[in-house]
């Protein structure tokens, strides 16, 4: 047989290649030659790979939460039995699509208790950050640990405080990628100021430093899902007088109109706010039940019910401009029907949450509420329900296994190192 | 469309194994070291020796922008020509291609050639990439086992 002819590629060719390859098979490659292992290694292909990885957008954190009962029927059981847990798993957004109805068996690799942490706050470049909270005595501790899935690496645990307020930190998480600095930022309301609490703490130096307040206060600072990360900065949903409302209306923002909403934007580089006022298109003086902030196909979305009969939802073609808000659907909640058994008043209570977009773009996925998601492909109207059973382990052991929507946020696959 | 600088209709490409290629303008446009050439001249024909492009190499090369340039053909009919032009090819060929495509700046071309091998080595062996690339380990066997070791879930 005559030899094959000898074809030698240049690096920079064969890191095209290579930036085109999954995490799994680049840490199995790695083993090649010492040039591919210093290549894999190498930063500035490392963002190479991550900019390949993140124009596919096909992948989410599927979040399961884990609760079990302790029927122990010892004389020393008591409430503190009931023991609980997370688990991550990056899964498919399109085999999700093929087949939204599944017995998700988990490896036991992705429980985060197994990490020393009890949540997931987000992700971001294929990084997960990973909260642990727990009361000590009168007071919270919370400790952080930073976990790539892809390369199955995990950070040491940093950012430990204490704190004995009654109100809680919420935790979001984002990069400033023209300095390359990962930051964490916690806030809280302060109920007896009237006012926040916004602390900062950039990977790698672990000191909280305190940043200036919210100019405008976040409606939800508490659920899980109240941030969305995009272009080095961290979005939330907010409304003018605040806390006026909540004392007034007993925690009802029902009669605030859309005025008063804004966007508020913290700029991940210069630690500093922006402020974008919603859509002009919604004319209706009051705002309608549920709106809220989500990232879509990579656009910042507004979206609120609409008359107690549509849902609608808003694109920002270009982040920062509020001329370029643009609707980007309006679908009837007697089309979403279908996938739920409510009965004719269901509609009215119906709260509408959408967390993830198709590659495609056709196909949305929306909660309802933590645990229920649909499908809803806006071209052929179509309503799927989502009906995924976790399974820790195929003994039943008591134990209640339920996907937590809320968690569910877009994610890519990328070999950025956990410190 | 944008006004034409130069006032070339034909673009005559020379392999390095000295064969010849007569092509239009709109042909070459993806190749952006052949439009540098040819920009700003101001005559009808050039002839552009390109000594690191053999003829076969060429010929698929013009072939593919030929139906990529084409504003009749539908964008399936272009996605299904890409899946038979890959299929028929070796892995060596696809090498040199992808090689041809760096030298000749061809942007989409050299993704897709990038793309056609990415899929052959994705979820392989290390003895098969080695093997694909003509690469021989300058590992010591312990300085393999450790890195194997490392990332011994990635093996299975």
């Amino acid at each position: 047989m005559a030899p094959r002819s000898r074809v030698i590629l240049p690096e920079d060719l064969i890191a095209e290649i290579l930036s085109l390859i999954s995490v799994k098979s680049l840490l199995r490659f790695r083993c090649v030659n010492n040039s591919w292992n210093s290549l894999i290694l190498n930063p500035t292909f490392v963002k190479l790979h991550l900019k390949r990885s993140s124009q596919q957008n096909d992948l989410f954190t599927l979040t399961t939460h884990h609760i079990k009962y302790g029927f122990d029927e010892s004389p020393d059981s008591s409430d503190d039995d009931l023991e609980h847990g997370y688990s991550v798993v990056p899964y498919s957004i399109s085999r999700l699509i093929e087949n939204p109805s599944f017995t998700h068996f988990e490896d036991p690799y992705y429980h985060l208790n197994d990490k020393g942490c009890s949540t997931m706050v987000g992700t971001c470049n294929g990084l997960i950050l990973l909260a642990d909270d727990s009361d000590a005595g009168r007071s919270h501790e919370y400790l952080f640990s930073l976990w790539n899935p892809a390369t199955r690496t995990t950070s040491p645990k940093f950012g430990y405080f204490r704190d004995s307020r009654r109100e809680r930190f919420a935790f979001s998480f984002g990069c400033d990628n023209s300095s390359n600095t990962y930051k964490v930022v916690a806030s809280r309301y302060i109920r007896d100021q009237l006012s926040t609490e916004v602390r900062v703490l950039n990977l790698g130096e672990n000191v909280w430093r305190n940043i200036e307040s919210y100019p405008v206060v976040p409606v939800d600072l508490k659920s899980k899902d109240n941030y969305v990360y995009l272009n080095d900065t961290l979005n939330w949903l907010a409304i003018h007088n605040y806390f006026e409302y909540k004392i007034k209306n007993a925690n009802n923002v029902k009669g605030i109109s859309v005025k008063q909403f804004v966007i508020v934007s913290l700029d991940l580089g210069t630690e500093t706010y922006n402020q974008y006022l919603l859509p002009r298109g919604i004319n209706d003086k009051v705002l309608p039940a549920g709106p809220t902030i989500s990232l879509l196909g990579g656009f910042l979305c507004f979206s609120y019910s609409y008359k107690k009969t549509d849902f609608v939802v808003w694109q920002m073609k270009k982040f920062g401009i509020e001329e370029s808000w643009t609707q980007f659907l309006k679908i009837s909640y007697q089309n979403l029907s279908p996938a739920y058994d409510y009965d004719d008043t269901w509609n009215y209570r119906l709260k509408l949450f959408p967390c993830l977009l198709s590659e495609d773009g056709y196909t949305l996925i929306l909660r309802s509420s933590e645990v229920e998601a649909i499908l809803y492909n806006w071209r052929d109207n179509r309503v799927k329900r989502i009906n995924i059973i976790p399974s820790r382990t195929l003994i039943d052991d008591d134990t209640i296994d339920i996907v937590d929507w809320s968690l569910a946020k877009g994610y890519v696959e990328s070999l950025v190192p956990t410190f | 469309m944008a006004a034409e600088k130069s006032s070339i209709k034909i673009i005559t490409l020379i392999a390095a194994d000295g064969s010849v290629f007569e092509v239009e303008p709109n042909i070459v446009k993806e190749m952006k070291t052949v439009q540098s050439y040819i920009d700003e001249l101001d005559q009808n024909t050039v002839s552009i020796p390109l000594p690191n492009v053999f003829g076969n190499d060429l010929a698929m090369i013009i072939e593919y922008c030929k139906k990529h340039a084409s504003e009749e053909e539908t964008k399936e009919a272009k996605e299904e020509f890409d899946f038979e032009f890959v299929k028929r090819m070796k892995s060596d060929d696809k090498l040199r291609l992808l090689q041809a495509a760096s030298y000749l700046n061809m942007e989409s071309f050299l993704q897709f050639m990038a793309k056609a091998i990415a899929a052959e080595i994705e979820n392989q062996s290390v003895e098969f990439v080695r093997d694909y690339f003509q690469i021989e380990s300058d590992f010591t066997p312990e300085e393999e086992a450790e890195l194997r070791k490392e990332n011994e879930w990635a093996f299975k």
